[in-house]
C-alpha cells in the first residue's frame, strides 16, 4: 500500500513546474464516544481520507487539498499554477532551510492499539467510570468524552523525500456535573496518549476525585478579584507555558516584524536563572510528537528559554531560513486539509529545586490552582483558567473558591516567577492547541509546580 | 443514494444520509504581503441509522465508500444511544435565498486585488505595521434524504474578506481585525477600514484603568462571550440533563423586556440557513427569549421528545445547536450610547472568556481589545485586565441599552451592548 502511494506520489511530482513542492497524503479512521448523564448520546465511526500538494515559486505559496485521489497530476500543476501567479507578483527569493532527502517507514511503536480495541470493551469501560461518577455524592450529571484516531501519513517532496508514518491519537475527558439550587458545578478527571489505549485505564482515583471537586464547589464562594501570588501544579503550569511563552516562540508570527524579531532576541532576558523553557517532539511518549514534522523535518528538542535567557525559536522550513537558524520540526498541519504552520509540541518548564512546601511559605495571601482548563493568548497576554482553586493564607491551603480565570502580560509574567518546583511531570489530556483555523491540535506539556508573583485574577470586587 | 437508503430498510433500519460538497479558493496576505493562493475541494458523508431503537452515527470524506458507511453506522448502532424518535416525514421547506452567481463567478484577480486595497490602506498607518488580510469564497451543495422519502439539497455561496494589524511599540502589540461574511458580495471594505483605523489610531495610546465597578458597552464581538452561556443553557440537552439553570421555566421572565433572542434556519443570506436540520426536520423562525421571557429551547428530536415539545429545525445526532441566531436590537445608535457614557469601558476583543462553567452563568475574561471612555470618548487603550459579570444577573438588572445597529459575525447577528456593574479587574498599582 505504502509503495504504491509512493509511486503515486513520486509520479505526480514529476509535473511540478514550482522551485519546491510537496504532496501529503493521509487516511484515518477515528471511534468518538460521548456519554451524558445516564444516555449513550453519540457513538460515532469516521473515515477520513485526502491529500494537498504545496508548491513555492517566487516567494508564493499555493496550495490545494482534497478528497479525492485520483489524478493527483492535476492537482500538483494546480498548485503549481496557483504559486505562479503569486510568485510573478512577487518574484522574491524565498529559501526553505536545506533538509537533506530521506526514504523512511515509520511504523506505529504501540503499547495497545486503541483502534484494536473492540468497541464493545471501550463502551463497558466508559460506561463503568459513567456509573462511578453518577453514585457520587451530590453528582447530578456526568459528560464521558472519549476518542481515538489511527493515521496513515504519507509525504513526498521535489527534492526526493518520501516519509510514511502510521500514527495514533486518544484522549478524553471523564466530568462529573453537581448541580444545586440552579448552581451547576463540574470537574474532570482527563487522559491523552499517542502511544497507548492503556491510560484510559485505572483512572477510578482520579474520578472520584473529580467528583468530589464538583461537589465541593457547589459550596465554594467565588473569588475575589485582585492581585495574587499565584502557586500552579505542574499540569496548569504546562497551560500557562505553552500560553505564555510557547506561542510567542513561533517564529512564523517573528520572521517578517523586525520589532518582535528585536524583542525576541536570542540572548534577551526573561526570567531568572532558573528557569528553562524548551519544546520538543522526542520525550515521547506525548501527544503530537512523532518522529517528522509535517514538512518531513526530524523532531528534536528546542531550548527556547536556558537560564532565563532566550536560547531559540520555533521553526518551518521557511521561518529557519528567513532568520538564520536552524530548522526545529516545528511545522505542523491540522489535516491534510490545512498547510502546515509552526506549532508547538511538548512544551516544558524544567525542573528547579523547591518543594511545595517552600512554595507555601511565605505566602499570607494567595491562590493555588490546579488542573488547566483552558487558555489564550493574543502573543502580548495571555489567560489561563484552572479545573480547581483554592486560597493560600498564612501559608497554608484554606478554602476552595469557583470561577477562577487569571491573566498576565508575555513580557513580564515570566520575570515573576519567582519559585520552580522539584516536581517535573509531563501531562497529557484529550484536549488540543488552536492557531488560526486549526484544532485543536494535539499538544503535550511538561512542567513542576511554579510560583508567581502579582498574577491578575478575574471575578467580582466586594 | 437511493439504493444505500433502500439497503438500510432491507437490514431493518430507518437511515438519514447527509451529504456535503464544497470548492473553497482563498488568497492570504501576511506581513503586507500576498502569500498564498489555496483551493479546498471536500466531500462529507453522514450516515445516522436507527435500528433496534438504538442510534448509530458514521461518516467519511473519502468518495464511493457509501455502504461502508451504512456498515459502520449499523455497526455502532448496537451499542448506541436508545432514542425515542423516528426520522421525519418531509415537510415543505422556506426557499431561502442563500445562492449568488456572482460569488461563484469572481475570480481570483479580484480577490487578490480586494486584499491588496486591505493591506494598502493599512499601511498607510505606520511604516512598522505588519498588515495581513485574507479574502475566500465557497461554494456548497447539502443534500438530505432519509428513509422516509425525504430528499432535498441546497446550493449555497459564502464571501468572506477579513483584514487585520500587529504593531509593535516597545513591549506594547496592539491587534486588531474585522470580517465581513455574506451569501453575496456585498462586503463593506469601508467599514472595516474605518475601524481598522480608528483601533490603530486610539489603542496606541494605554490608560490605566483602576478596578472597580463600571458600565461597559460591549461591541457585537464582544458580546458575543455573553450570549455563549445562555445558549449553553437554552440547549435542549442541557435541559433535559437537569444541569441548565433554565429547566421548567418556560413563560418566565429570565432576563430583562429589553432581550429577545430568535433562531432563524430560513434567513435570506443568513450564513447558517439551510432547509433542513441534520436531523431531517424543517427549519424555522422560533423566538428563544421574548421581551426577556423564556419561550423556547434549542432543540434536536430527542430532547424535544424527553421535554414534551416540538422540534425547531436545530437538531444534529450529536445534540441541538442554533442555525441563525439574532438578538433584536434596541433603538439607539451605538455611537449615542457611546456618547451617553460619563465612565464607562469599550470592550471589544477578549481573551479566556470561554473558559469558564457555562451553567454559573459567570463570564470572567482579558481585554484583549477595550477602551476607557470618559465624557462619551475613548480615551485610550485599557489592558492588563480583565472583566467579569454573571450574565444571568446583568442581562436582567443591568442591561441598560442594546444598539439599533448590529453586526453579523457569521451566523450570529448581534447589536451592541451596554451593561452596568461589570467588575474590572487589574494590576494594584
Amino acid at each position: 500500500m505504502q509503495n504504491h502511494i509512493k509511486d503515486l506520489m513520486t509520479r505526480a511530482l514529476k509535473h511540478s513546474t514550482a522551485e519546491y513542492c510537496e504532496i501529503r497524503i493521509e487516511e484515518s479512521q477515528e471511534t468518538v464516544i460521548r456519554l451524558r448523564g445516564k444516555d449513550i448520546e453519540l457513538v460515532a465511526q469516521t473515515v477520513s481520507a485526502g491529500g494537498n500538494v504545496r508548491a513555492l515559486y517566487r516567494g508564493g505559496w499555493g496550495f490545494v487539498s482534497f478528497n479525492r485521489l485520483d489524478n493527483l497530476e492535476k492537482k500538483v500543476e494546480e498548485a503549481c499554477a496557483q504559486a505562479k501567479i503569486l510568485g510573478e507578483r512577487l518574484n522574491r527569493d524565498i529559501k526553505l532551510y536545506p533538509v537533506d532527502p530521506v526514504e523512511d517507514y515509520v511504523r506505529g511503536n504501540f503499547g495497545r492499539e486503541a483502534f484494536a480495541v473492540p468497541l464493545k470493551e471501550k463502551m463497558e469501560l466508559l460506561q463503568g467510570y459513567n456509573k462511578l461518577i453518577l453514585n457520587c455524592p451530590e453528582i447530578t450529571s456526568s459528560a464521558i468524552t472519549y476518542f481515538d484516531q489511527h493515521t496513515h501519513w504519507h509525504f513526498a517532496n521535489s527534492e526526493g523525500t518520501y516519509i510514511y508514518q502510521e500514527k495514533m491519537d486518544l484522549g478524553g475527558g471523564l466530568t462529573a456535573i453537581a448541580t444545586k439550587d440552579k448552581l451547576t458545578t463540574q470537574d474532570s478527571a482527563r487522559f491523552g496518549s499517542n502511544n497507548d489505549y492503556n491510560v484510559a485505564l485505572g483512572l477510578e482515583d482520579e474520578v472520584r476525585e473529580a467528583a468530589e471537586a464538583a461537589r465541593q464547589m457547589l459550596y465554594a464562594p467565588v473569588v475575589e478579584a485582585g492581585q495574587y501570588t499565584v502557586i500552579l501544579d505542574p499540569d496548569m503550569s504546562g497551560l500557562f507555558v505553552h500560553e505564555a511563552f510557547g506561542h510567542l516562540s513561533e517564529a512564523d508570527d517573528l520572521d517578517e516584524d523586525e520589532r518582535m524579531k528585536e524583542l525576541l532576541k536570542i540572548g534577551t532576558r526573561y526570567g531568572s536563572d532558573d528557569l528553562n523553557i524548551y519544546d520538543s517532539g522526542i520525550e515521547g511518549p506525548n501527544r503530537g510528537e512523532c518522529k517528522y514534522d509535517d514538512e518531513g523535518v526530524p523532531m528534536q528538542r528546542t531550548y527556547l528559554i536556558k537560564n532565563g535567557v532566550i536560547a531559540g525559536h520555533l521553526h518551518s522550513r521557511e521561518s529557519a531560513a528567513r532568520m538564520g537558524e536552524d530548522v526545529t520540526g516545528n511545522a505542523r498541519a491540522l489535516n491534510y486539509r490545512f498547510p502546515p504552520i509552526v506549532r508547538m509540541r511538548t512544551t516544558c518548564i524544567g525542573p528547579g529545586k523547591h518543594t511545595f512546601e517552600e512554595m507555601l511559605e511565605g505566602v499570607s495571601l494567595g491562590i493555588y490552582v490546579q488542573g488547566g482548563y483552558g487558555g489564550q493568548t493574543n502573543g502580548e497576554m495571555f489567560t489561563f483558567a484552572p479545573s480547581r482553586a483554592y486560597m493560600i493564607r498564612n501559608g497554608s491551603i484554606a478554602e476552595m473558591v469557583r470561577d477562577v480565570n487569571l491573566t498576565g502580560n508575555v513580557f513580564d509574567t515570566l520575570r515573576n516567577i519567582d519559585m520552580i518546583g522539584n516536581d517535573f511531570v509531563y501531562k497529557n489530556s484529550g484536549g488540543g492547541c488552536g492557531k488560526g483555523a486549526q484544532g485543536p491540535l494535539p499538544v503535550a506539556q511538561g512542567s513542576p509546580r511554579i510560583r508567581i508573583r502579582n498574577v491578575v485574577v478575574g471575578g467580582e470586587k466586594k | 443514494m437511493k439504493r444505500l437508503l433502500e439497503e438500510a430498510v432491507a437490514r431493518g433500519a430507518e437511515a438519514t444520509l447527509v451529504t456535503t460538497e464544497s470548492e473553497n479558493t482563498s488568497v492570504s496576505f501576511e506581513a503586507n504581503r500576498l502569500k498564498r493562493i489555496g483551493s479546498t475541494e471536500s466531500l462529507s458523508l453522514n450516515m445516522q441509522v436507527i435500528k433496534a431503537g438504538k442510534l448509530g452515527v458514521a461518516s467519511s470524506t473519502k468518495p464511493g465508500t457509501e455502504m461502508k458507511l451504512l456498515e459502520n453506522a449499523l455497526d455502532v448502532a448496537e451499542f448506541g444511544s436508545e432514542v425515542n424518535y423516528s426520522f421525519p416525514e418531509p415537510e415543505p421547506p422556506v426557499d431561502p435565498k442563500v445562492y449568488d452567481q456572482a460569488v461563484e463567478d469572481i475570480d481570483v484577480d479580484r480577490m487578490i486585488s480586494i486584499g491588496e486595497e486591505l493591506i494598502q490602506f493599512i499601511k498607510t498607518f505606520d511604516p512598522a505595521i505588519q498588515g495581513s488580510a485574507n479574502v475566500s469564497k465557497t461554494i456548497s451543495r447539502k443534500s438530505i434524504s432519509n428513509t422516509r422519502g425525504l430528499y432535498a439539497q441546497l446550493d449555497k455561496t459564502v464571501f468572506v474578506v477579513s483584514a487585520g494589524f500587529k504593531f509593535v511599540e516597545g513591549q506594547n502589540l496592539l491587534q486588531s481585525w474585522d470580517w465581513n461574511a455574506s451569501t453575496g458580495l456585498d462586503c463593506d471594505l469601508e467599514g472595516m477600514k474605518a475601524t481598522l483605523k480608528a483601533d490603530f489610531e486610539i489603542g496606541r495610546k494605554n490608560v490605566e484603568v483602576r478596578p472597580g465597578v463600571y458600565d461597559v458597552l460591549f461591541t457585537p464581538s464582544g458580546f458575543q462571550d455573553l450570549v455563549s452561556p445562555i445558549l449553553a443553557c437554552l440547549n435542549g440537552r442541557a435541559v433535559m440533563r437537569e444541569i441548565s439553570p433554565f429547566k421548567g421555566r418556560i413563560g418566565e421572565q429570565i432576563v430583562a423586556p429589553a432581550f429577545s433572542l430568535v433562531e432563524d434556519g430560513t434567513l435570506d443570506g443568513g450564513l447558517g440557513t439551510q432547509l433542513y436540520d441534520d436531523q431531517g426536520v424543517v427549519c424555522r423562525r422560533t423566538p428563544l427569549i421574548e421581551n426577556g421571557v423564556l419561550r423556547e429551547y434549542l432543540l434536536d428530536l430527542e430532547s424535544a421528545y424527553r421535554l414534551g415539545r416540538q422540534p425547531i429545525g436545530t437538531g444534529s445526532p450529536a445534540g441541538a445547536s442554533p442555525n441563525n441566531l439574532l438578538v433584536v436590537p434596541g433603538e439607539t445608535p451605538s455611537e449615542e450610547l457611546l456618547k451617553g457614557m460619563k465612565k464607562g469601558i469599550v470592550i471589544d476583543q477578549t481573551m479566556g472568556a470561554w473558559a469558564g462553567n457555562p451553567y454559573t452563568g459567570t463570564v470572567t475574561g482579558n481585554i484583549a481589545l477595550g477602551y476607557l471612555v470618559e465624557d462619551g470618548k475613548k480615551v485610550g487603550r485599557v489592558k492588563d485586565c480583565m472583566f467579569s459579570l454573571n450574565v444571568f444577573t446583568h442581562l436582567k438588572s443591568n442591561l441598560l441599552a442594546l444598539s439599533r445597529d448590529v453586526k453579523e459575525l457569521g451566523a450570529l447577528i448581534l447589536p451592541y451592548c451596554l451593561i452596568g456593574g461589570v467588575s474590572i479587574a487589574g494590576r494594584d498599582s
